[in-house]
C-alpha cells in the first residue's frame, strides 16, 4: 500500500522553481564575475522555492552568505592560497629562526635587523589579504564587482555598509527567521547586487532628471 | 527633513557612483541645492585618490569628485557659500578637488579668492603627488590676484610654482636643480607668468624671473664663478644649435623674452636689471638685448663692442659675434678703426707667444672675428681675410666656438635624370674620371651614385643590358649596382637580352678575392662578395616563371654560373655561431652560398617547366640532384642558412621527387641531438614558410614528433618572422581537423598538448577559428572534426588556463562554417564561467551574423561580453556595430532578447557610455 512518503508528489516544489527576469538578470551579471556564485544563488533560490523543506530558510542564508565570500575570493579580495594559519605561522618561525641567531650578538648588523623586520612586515600585510576585516572586505567586494566607470568610493561607503549589513542579517537568520523577513532581506540583497552589477541606469537617469526639472526644495 | 521627492531624489542619487555624477551635472549652475546638499552630507567627503598595486608598481588614479566640480560651476553665483564650504572641506591629496577649489577661487571677489589661495598654497607647497593640470590652474590664479592688487599673494603663487632646489643628478657629478613641475611645465608656467609681471610691474618685474635664473644657475654654477652656458646654451636666441628643454633653457628664454619685451618701453632699465645679476649668462644676454635694440642705444652699443674684455672672452663669443654682425655698420669711422685694430693686435697672451702654434691661434682667431664681418672689410684688412680664407676655407658658422652638424645617407654626384640622359658609355667614361671627395661630412660616394643607377637600369633595363660588358674592371660598387638594376627589372617583368650580362656575371665570380679584410665601409664595396650574392639573386630571378625567364639555351651557362656560386665561401661558419636578429632563413636569402642554393632549386623547377611531361624528377636535373646531395652533408657544408633553404622547398622538393626527399628526409631534417641546429634551421624554414599539406606530413612526421619534444619551454621572442611554435600549432590544427592525425588517442596531437606552453594553447584555438572564419563549402566531416577538437581542448584544458586558453573561442565563434546555434552555445557556457572571449570585435562581428536568427543567444553574450570585460573598453571602437545587435535583439519581440539588451545598455551607461541610452529610450520605455 503506498503510503504519502512512498512517491513524491505529481508536481514537487523543485520541478515548479523558476527564475524571473530580474532573477535571471542577476543570476548571469553574477555568472560572469563567478560561476560558483551564481551556482550558490540559484541554489539558495531553489532551496527557498522547496516549501516542504524545514530547513530552508536556514540553508538559503547560508547560501547567500557565502555568496559573497564566493565574490570575494573570485575577485582576488581575499587570497586563499596562504594555506592554514598554522603553517602561516610555522613559516615565518622558520625565516626568523634563521635570523634570530645572527641577531644574538652584541651589536646584530643593521642589514639582518632589517631582513628581520622585512620578514614580519611580509607577514602582516599578507595576513591582512588572506582575513581582511569584515569591513575592509565589504568594501572591497563592493570596488571589484561594480561595474561603475565612476569611483566606487563615491558611493561604496553606503554600499559597503549595506553589504556588511544584510550579510549580517543572513548570518542571523541561521538561528531562526520569518519567510516574509527573509525575503525582505534577500529582495534587498538583490537590489544591492543589481545596483552594483546591473544598475537601471537609464531608468534612474530619466527619474532624476525629472525630479531636479522640480527645482531645489525651498528652505 | 527634505520632503518626500527630494528624498527619493538624493537616495536615488547615492544610489551607484555613476548616478552621482549624473545627477550632480544635472544640476547645472542652480545654487540653490548647496544648502540641502550640504545638510545631507554631499559635501563631507571628497573623493579619495585611489591606489592599486600590481607587479609593476603602485599606481595612482585621481577621480573626479562631482560635488567639487558642481561647487566650482555655481562658484560666482554663490561665492562665500562656496567659499566657506570649499574651505571647511577636509584635506585631500586628490588634486582633481584642488583644481575644482582653484577653479572656484578665480570666480571668486578678492577677500575669498585670497583665503582659498592661501589654503592651496599649503596644500601645494607640501604635497608631492602628480600635479596633472593644477599648476597652470595655479598660476592662472595667481595671474587674477595680481590683477587685483594682491600681489603679495601673487608672488607667492608664482614662487611656489617656479621653486627650485638642491637635487642630486645620478647621470652627472654636476649638481642640477630640482622642480617640483616637469621641463615642459616648468616652461608652459614661466611662459605664463613674466607677460602678467610685466603688465604689472614693468621692467621691474624682470628681476623675479632673472632672479630664478640666477637661482638655477647658483644650484649647479662651479665654484670658480663660470656658469658653463656656452655648453648648455649656445645661442640665446632660438637656435637648432641649442641642445634641449631644459630648466636652464625655460628661464632663459623666458627672461630674454621679459627682456626684449620691457625694452621697447625702456631699454636702458632693461640694461640695468640684467645688470644686477652676476653669472656670464646675463652678459650675454645684455649682449643679445642690444643686439635687437642697439640701433636706440647707439652709446652702450659701441661701448659693449669695443671693450676688448667681451671680444675676448669665449663664454661671451656667440653674443658677441651677432651683435658685432647686426651693429658693426652702426659704429663710426673711428670706432670701426678701433675695433678692426682690437681684431688686428690680438689679446695680450696671443701676442705674447711667438711660437708657429701662437701665429696659428692667432690668425684663426682673426679669421673667425673677421668672417662675422666679412661684408664690411676693405682694404688692407679685407686683403688680410681674403688671404685666411684660402688658408681655412670658407667660414662655417664662425659665430659658435663649435658647431655641430649631422650626415644623412649617401649621395649621389649625378641626379637620376642626368644618369638617364646619359649613354652607359658616357657614364662609364664618368665613373673612370670620377673620384668621391675624402674630406669628412656629407658628400657624394660610389654607393649613393650605384643606388641611381640601380634605380635607372631597374626601370629600363636594355641598353644596360646590352652594354653590360662596359662594366668589366669597373668598380665593384656600381658592378653589384648594375646587377641589382638587372634583378629589379626581371622581377618587374621586363625583358631584356641576358647574354651580357650573364658574361660579366662570369667575370666578377672569377675575380680574386681582395685580400683586405671586409672592413665596413658606408661608402663603397672594398670586395667582390656584395656582387657575387647579387648575380646568385639575378639567377635566380631569371629562373623564375615570368616574362623575363631565361631561356632554354641558357641552361649550360646558368648552371655553371649557379654550380660555382653555390660553393661560395659565404656563409663562412664563424659568422654563423651568433645569429643574435637573425634566423638561419633569413640569413639564407642573405648570403651568397644561401642564396644561390635558392635558386639551385628554382633551376630544378625551371627545368621542370620546361620538360613539362617528360620530366622525371631530379632525375631530370642531375647536375642540381648532385649539388643538393653533396650539400647535405654536413661534413662539406654545415651551415644552417643553407640547411634552411631545404627546410624552405621542402614542400616542392617533395612534389617534383618524392622519392628523392624520402630517401633523404632523416639528412635534410636530422634527428641526431649533435645535428639539432641543422634540424632547427630546416624545420622552423619549413613550419614558417609552408602551410601543411596532406601530402608531405607521410613523409616528413619524424620530425613533427622531434619538433613536439623540441618545444620551447620559454617561448622565443617574436622576431622578423612568424614563431616556428606557433605555426607548428597551426599545422597540427589544421591536421587534426583534416583527419590526419587523431587526437582522441594518445600521439602526436596529444604528445603537442601536453608540452604546450599557455600562450601556444591559447594560439591554437584561436587559429582553430581563424580556420574556418571566411571558409565556404567546408565538407561536413571536416566541421565535425572541429567541433570534436573543440569539445576535445574544452576538456583537456587544467582548470587554471581555462581562462586564457578558451578565451579565443571568440575566433571560433567568427566561424561562418561551423554551426550557429552550436557556436552561441558553447559562447555563453564559456561566458557563465567568467570567461571573456577574444578578440572583443571578432565576437561583435560574428554577432550580427546571429543575431536575427537567434537574438535571446546573442543579446546574452553581447550583456555577458560587457559584464566580463576587465578593461571595460571592450566595446570602444565598435559602437556602430553593437548599436545594430541591440537594436536587431530588442526588435526581434523576443522577450529574453529584451531584457539582456536592457541589462547591456544600463552597464554600458554605468560605464560612462551614454551613446545607447536613446535605444533604452525608443524600444523600452
Amino acid at each position: 500500500m503506498a503510503t504519502a512518503d512512498s512517491y513524491p508528489p505529481p508536481e514537487s516544489a523543485r520541478e515548479s522553481f523558476s527564475l524571473t527576469p530580474r532573477q535571471e538578470s542577476l543570476r548571469e551579471a553574477l555568472a560572469a564575475q563567478s560561476a560558483e556564485a551564481a551556482r550558490l544563488y540559484v541554489g539558495g533560490l531553489r532551496v527557498l522555492a522547496d516549501q516542504d523543506n524545514p530547513t530552508s530558510l536556514r540553508l538559503a542564508s547560508t547560501a547567500m552568505r557565502e555568496l559573497t565570500d564566493e565574490l570575494a575570493v573570485a575577485r582576488g579580495v581575499v587570497d586563499l592560497r596562504g594555506g592554514s594559519v598554522k603553517s602561516r605561522i610555522n613559516n615565518l618561525r622558520e625565516r626568523v629562526n634563521g635570523l634570530s641567531a645572527l641577531l644574538r650578538v652584541p651589536t646584530p648588523s643593521a642589514q639582518h635587523v632589517a631582513k628581520m623586520l622585512d620578514h614580519l612586515d611580509e607577514f602582516f600585510r599578507r595576513e591582512e589579504q588572506i582575513n581582511p576585516s569584515r569591513k575592509k572586505k565589504a568594501r572591497l567586494v563592493v570596488a571589484a564587482i561594480s561595474v561603475s566607470a565612476e569611483s566606487p568610493d563615491l558611493v561604496a561607503g553606503p554600499q559597503a555598509d549595506r553589504l556588511l549589513e544584510l550579510s549580517g542579517a543572513f548570518s542571523a537568520m541561521l538561528h531562526g527567521s520569518s519567510r516574509s523577513r527573509f525575503e525582505q532581506v534577500l529582495a534587498d540583497f538583490e537590489s544591492l547586487l543589481l545596483d552594483l552589477l546591473t544598475p537601471d541606469t537609464f531608468e534612474d537617469y530619466a527619474t532624476i532628471d525629472e525630479l531636479i526639472s522640480k527645482g531645489p526644495p525651498r528652505a | 527633513m527634505p520632503d518626500p521627492e527630494t528624498s527619493k531624489l538624493l537616495a536615488l542619487a547615492r544610489r551607484t557612483p555613476s548616478n552621482l555624477r549624473y545627477f550632480f551635472e544635472r544640476l547645472d549652475d542652480d545654487p540653490g541645492w548647496i544648502d540641502i546638499l550640504e545638510r545631507e552630507g554631499f559635501f563631507a567627503s571628497p573623493a579619495a585618490v585611489e591606489r592599486t598595486e600590481d607587479d609593476e608598481g603602485t599606481w595612482l588614479r585621481f577621480p573626479d569628485w562631482p560635488a567639487s566640480r558642481y561647487l566650482a560651476r555655481v562658484a560666482s553665483l554663490a561665492p562665500e557659500r562656496v567659499a566657506q564650504l570649499l574651505l571647511a572641506l577636509p584635506d585631500t591629496h586628490n588634486v582633481r578637488v584642488h583644481e575644482d577649489i582653484i577653479e572656484a577661487a578665480q570666480q571668486m571677489p578678492n577677500e575669498w579668492a585670497d583665503r582659498l589661495a592661501e589654503r592651496e598654497l599649503a596644500w601645494f607647497t607640501t604635497n608631492s603627488g602628480p600635479l596633472l593640470n593644477y599648476a597652470f590652474r595655479f598660476v592662472d590664479l595667481g595671474i587674477s590676484l595680481l590683477e587685483s592688487e594682491r600681489e603679495e599673494r601673487a608672488l607667492a603663487i608664482f614662487d611656489a610654482v617656479l621653486t627650485l632646489y638642491p637635487a642630486e643628478n645620478p647621470s652627472s657629478s654636476r649638481q642640477r636643480p630640482g622642480t617640483r613641475l616637469s621641463e615642459w611645465e616648468y616652461r608652459e608656467a614661466a611662459e605664463k607668468i613674466w607677460p602678467a609681471l610685466l603688465e604689472h610691474e614693468g621692467p621691474d618685474g624682470l628681476r623675479f624671473i632673472a632672479g630664478k635664473l640666477q637661482r638655477a644657475v647658483d644650484l649647479s654654477m662651479r665654484e670658480d664663478g663660470h656658469d658653463l652656458s656656452y655648453l648648455w646654451r649656445k645661442a640665446i636666441e632660438d637656435h637648432a644649435q641649442n641642445l634641449g628643454d631644459s630648466v636652464f633653457d625655460a628661464l632663459v628664454n623666458a627672461t630674454r623674452d621679459m627682456a626684449l619685451a620691457a625694452a621697447t618701453d625702456d631699454p636702458e632699465r632693461v640694461l640695468q636689471v640684467l645688470g644686477e645679476f652676476e653669472a656670464p649668462i646675463f652678459a650675454r644676454l645684455r649682449l643679445h638685448v642690444l643686439r635687437v635694440v642697439g640701433d636706440r642705444l647707439p652709446r652702450a652699443t659701441a661701448e659693449t663692442l669695443l671693450n676688448r674684455e667681451n671680444l675676448e672672452d669665449p663664454e661671451l663669443w656667440h653674443e658677441y659675434a651677432e651683435l658685432l654682425r647686426a651693429r658693426f655698420s652702426q659704429l663710426g669711422i673711428e670706432q670701426a678703426a678701433r675695433l678692426l685694430r682690437m681684431i688686428r693686435e690680438g689679446t695680450a697672451d696671443e701676442a705674447a707667444d711667438e711660437t708657429e702654434r701662437g701665429e696659428a691661434l692667432r690668425a684663426y682667431r682673426r679669421y673667425t672675428r673677421l668672417a662675422v664681418i666679412a661684408e664690411h672689410l676693405d682694404g688692407e684688412m679685407r686683403a688680410d681675410y681674403e688671404a685666411l680664407v684660402v688658408r681655412y676655407g670658407p667660414p662655417d658658422h664662425p659665430e659658435f666656438l663649435a658647431h655641430t652638424s649631422t650626415w644623412t645617407g649617401p649621395t649621389s654626384p649625378l641626379s637620376g635624370e642626368e644618369i638617364r640622359l646619359r649613354t652607359p658609355a658616357e657614364l662609364v667614361e664618368f665613373l673612370n674620371d670620377w673620384e668621391p671627395e675624402q674630406t669628412p661630412g656629407p658628400h657624394s660616394s660610389p654607393e649613393g651614385l650605384g643606388r641611381l643607377l640601380t634605380e635607372v637600369v631597374a626601370g629600363a633595363p636594355e641598353p644596360y643590358a646590352t652594354e653590360a660588358l662596359r662594366f668589366i674592371g669597373r668598380d665593384p660598387t656600381y658592378v653589384r649596382a648594375l646587377l641589382g638594376g638587372l634583378e629589379q627589372a626581371a622581377k618587374a617583368g621586363r625583358r631584356f637580352d641576358w647574354q651580357r650580362p650573364l658574361e660579366l656575371a662570369k667575370w666578377v665570380i672569377e675575380q680574386p678575392e681582395s685580400e683586405r679584410p671586409d672592413q665596413l665601409n658606408m661608402e663603397r664595396d672594398t670586395n667582390w662578395r656584395w656582387a657575387r650574392k647579387e648575380i646568385a639573386r639575378l639567377l635566380g630571378r631569371g629562373l623564375e616563371a615570368g616574362a623575363a625567364s631565361f631561356a632554354a639555351e641558357s641552361r649550360e651557362v646558368v648552371w655553371s654560373l649557379l654550380s660555382r656560386l653555390a660553393e661560395d665561401p659565404e656563409p663562412a661558419p664563424a659568422t654563423e655561431h651568433d645569429e643574435n636578429g637573425m634566423d638561419p632563413a633569413t640569413r639564407s636569402l642573405n648570403v651568397t652560398r644561401g642564396e644561390a642554393m635558392h635558386s639551385v632549386v628554382r633551376f630544378a623547377m625551371w627545368v621542370e617547366r620546361l620538360e613539362g611531361d617528360a620530366f622525371q624528377g631530379l632525375a631530370s636535373v642531375p647536375e642540381a640532384q648532385a649539388c643538393l646531395e653533396r650539400h647535405l652533408d654536413p661534413d662539406r657544408d654545415s651551415s644552417p642558412a643553407v640547411r634552411a633553404v631545404y627546410g624552405m622547398w621542402l614542400a616542392q622538393l617533395i612534389r617534383i621527387d618524392e622519392h628523392w626527399v624520402a630517401d633523404h628526409t632523416r639528412d635534410i631534417l636530422p634527428t641526431a641531438i649533435d645535428e639539432a641546429r641543422l634540424f632547427a634551421a630546416a624545420w622552423n624554414a619549413y613550419v614558417v614558410f609552408t602551410r601543411p599539406w596532406l601530402g608531405v606530413l607521410p613523409l616528413i612526421e619524424h620530425a613533427y614528433v622531434l619538433a613536439v619534444e623540441r618545444l620551447p619551454e620559454e617561448p622565443p621572442e617574436r622576431g622578423l618572422t612568424d614563431r616556428p611554435d606557433e605555426k607548428l600549432a597551426e599545422h597540427l590544427v589544421w591536421y587534426a581537423v583534416m583527419s590526419a592525425i587523431p587526437f582522441e588517442e594518445p600521439g602526436l596531437w596529444r604528445d603537442y598538448w601536453e608540452r604546450a606552453s599557455p600562450h601556444l594553447r591559447e594560439h591554437t584555438v584561436e587559429h582553430l577559428g581563424r580556420m574556418f572564419r571566411d571558409a565556404t563549402d567546408v565538407p561536413e566531416e571536416v566541421l565535425e572534426r572541429a567541433h570534436q577538437l573543440w569539445t576535445w581542448i574544452s576538456v583537456h584544458v587544467e582548470e587554471k588556463q581555462r581562462p586564457q586558453t578558451l578565451a579565443a573561442f571568440g575566433w571560433l565563434l567568427s566561424a561562418k562554417a561551423l554551426d550557429d546555434e552550436w557556436l552561441l552555445t558553447q559562447a555563453l557556457e564559456l561566458l557563465e564561467e567568467g570567461i571573456h572571449l577574444d578578440a572583443d570585435f571578432i565576437v561583435w562581428e560574428a554577432l550580427t551574423r546571429t543575431v536575427e536568427p537567434y537574438p535571446a543567444a546573442s543579446a546574452g553574450i553581447l550583456r555577458m561580453m560587457i559584464q566580463t570585460d576587465p578593461n571595460r573598453w571592450s566595446v570602444s571602437g565598435s559602437e556602430e556595430t553593437v548599436r545594430q545587435i541591440l537594436e536587431k535583439a530588442i526588435a526581434s519581440g523576443d522577450p529574453e532578447a529584451g531584457r539582456r539588451a536592457k541589462d547591456a545598455i544600463n552597464v554600458l551607461g554605468a560605464r560612462g557610455m551614454h551613446g545607447f541610452r536613446d535605444i533604452a529610450e525608443r524600444f523600452l520605455g
